[in-house]
């Protein structure tokens, strides 16, 4: 058996291409995976930015007469509490210039009957009714993204409501082969900003 | 304060005075003890130094992170765990066994970062269970390289935090999941015998302790179920008991941490009993204390008799107070418990006779 010093230099070099073959990995899954952005809503403008990232909270509001999407969780919850998440598969379809939730569904095979493109995650509907404007929470397994101090204080800025300069912010999400979304960067108005490898 | 050389020294000369010792042998006698190591005031201010150049390069570091590229970022992380892992290693190659542990398990911790700060840097989403269960792989991994008990404590903490950070504990699972503690406890335990470590055994139990709190969450056992537990936990004290009697240095940790989670266990067993049990858990519970005395005073083992009293004097203030039973009925439960004892006692009298 080799000496000690040995072995630990073999588990530390073991332990570090593991993690760069990690990143290597999600970086490549992200490039290669199908790109899509959905509306980001400050739940609560305390809560959006904490330290250098942004809250990932997606959220698309339902307009008059349009119906909580087919399979979703639907309730009166102002939000979409962890708990209340379950691991199931998410059908995303384009609409208006930006991706929204098609259905839910137990399976893949049943979310695809939805749309072609599913990702793992949940969603969750509060239904519109007079005087109440609905709203389709999602969850895709991403809830943070870490940003410059600088951006994430814009990007915070920008989503709350009593921001000078409101504008929309939307998060760009890869759905990668594996069904896994992973965070691109995000659309604050018409500025795309996707940090790179570097 | 007194070294250990000092002390000798001083009642050497009492016993010298006395005539239980020759004066000839004084000096053999104090030349045989090694004088205690001191910190020179240069290696004081050499490694007051160091500590203070570290922190100036972590707010450094800190203070121009968001200038930093994010490979330059990844970069900085690895070379933190590999630094600490090579001069781990070197310490180890060097005969300096102590050292190479300590730097061990830092370069555990500094893998458990790297991996939280890659997350960051790259936004690479992922389960906080995951992470802290590859950071304990990678720290099992570096203490059985180099057969390191600071890093397989870390190894034992990482898994257990991973076990109760992520799971949702007082939800119910259609999916039944496993600790990571099932097989981390057990595997530091056995590593603890087999390299006779006392702090990885006090490790060891602990996550023993916690892998039963975890099964009980999860499974939201009932009281009965919790007394089960407790009674698990009492045979593996009883394991540990076996072990300190064959001259294990870790069975006493064993036996003494484990017979306090049993008693806890068996008390909270008896928090939400059904009305027909109270009687006889109370009873069993004054019986138990009782019995953990005696245990730890035949065994000496100080932590053992301290669970039979605290447990005896909870047990009883509950009895009197929490039960709401009638006087005439807490006297019977004190009587019959009395009358355990006694028996008890007695047939270890005759025992020892």
């Amino acid at each position: 058996m080799p000496a000690a010093w040995m072995r630990i230099l073999a588990v530390a070099a073991v332990s570090i291409l593991a993690l760069v073959a990690v990143v290597v990995h999600e970086g490549m899954a992200r490039d290669a995976g199908t790109e899509i952005a959905m509306p980001m809503q400050p739940v609560d403008p305390q809560s959006l930015l904490s330290g250098h990232y942004v809250v990932v909270g997606l959220s698309e509001t339902l307009d008059a007469g349009q119906a909580c999407p087919p399979g979703v969780e639907t309730g009166i919850q102002p939000n979409f509490d962890a708990s209340m998440r379950k691991p199931r598969w998410v059908a995303l379809a384009p609409a208006a210039g930006h991706t929204r939730v098609a259905g839910v569904a137990d399976t893949e095979a049943a979310a695809r009957r939805f749309a072609p493109l599913v990702a793992h995650g949940d969603a969750y509907c509060v239904a519109t009714v007079p005087d109440t404007t609905g709203f389709v929470a999602t969850w895709l397994g991403v809830d943070h993204f870490y940003l410059d101090q600088a951006e994430a204080q814009r990007v915070a800025g920008a989503m709350s409501p009593t921001s000078d300069q409101p504008a929309p912010v939307s998060a760009i999400i890869s759905i990668g082969a594996d069904n896994r979304a992973r965070m691109k960067g995000v659309m604050v108005g018409a500025q795309r900003i996707a940090p790179g490898w570097y | 304060m007194a070294s250990y050389k000092e002390q000798v020294e001083r009642d050497l000369d009492r016993w010298i005075g006395e005539g239980l010792v020759p004066a000839d042998n004084r000096a053999a006698m104090l030349a045989s003890i090694p004088q205690a190591s001191r910190l020179d005031a240069a290696t004081a201010l050499a490694w007051v130094g160091g500590v203070l150049a570290g922190v100036a390069l972590i707010a450094f570091v800190a203070a121009n992170w968001d200038l930093l590229p994010r490979l330059a970022k990844f970069a900085m992380v690895l070379g933190l765990f590999a630094a600490s892992a090579g001069a781990a290693a070197w310490f180890s190659r060097a005969g300096r066994p102590n050292a190479a542990n300590g730097l061990l398990a830092f370069a555990a911790f500094a893998f458990a970062a790297a991996i939280g700060l890659t997350g960051q840097i790259f936004d690479i989403a992922g389960d906080e269970r995951t992470a802290f269960y590859a950071s304990g792989v990678v720290a099992a991994a570096l203490a059985l390289a180099g057969r390191g008990s600071a890093p397989a404590i870390a190894a034992v903490w990482f898994v257990g935090t991973g076990d109760f950070a992520a799971i949702q504990l007082f939800n119910v699972s259609s999916d039944f999941d496993v600790a990571g503690l099932f097989i981390a406890a057990p595997a530091a335990a056995a590593l603890a015998v087999y390299w006779r470590s006392v702090p990885l055994a006090h490790a060891a139990a602990l996550g023993l302790i916690a892998a039963a709190v975890w099964l009980a969450l999860k499974l939201h056992a009932p009281p009965e179920g919790v007394v089960g537990f407790a009674a698990a936990l009492a045979v593996l004290a009883a394991a540990g008991r076996w072990l300190r009697e064959r001259g294990a240095p870790t069975g006493g940790v064993f036996y003494g941490w484990l017979a306090w989670g049993a008693v806890v266990f068996y008390i909270c067993g008896g928090i939400d009993l059904s009305h027909g049990w109270t009687i006889p858990h109370r009873i069993g519970w004054l019986i138990l204390g009782g019995a953990l005395v005696a245990l730890g005073r035949r065994d000496r083992m100080g932590s053992v008799t301290a669970a039979g009293v605290l447990s005896l004097m909870i047990g009883i203030s509950v009895v009197m107070y929490d039960l709401g039973l009638g006087l005439l009925t807490a006297s019977a439960v004190f009587f019959f418990a009395a009358i355990a004892a006694a028996v008890a006692g007695f047939a270890m009298r005759r025992r020892a006779a």
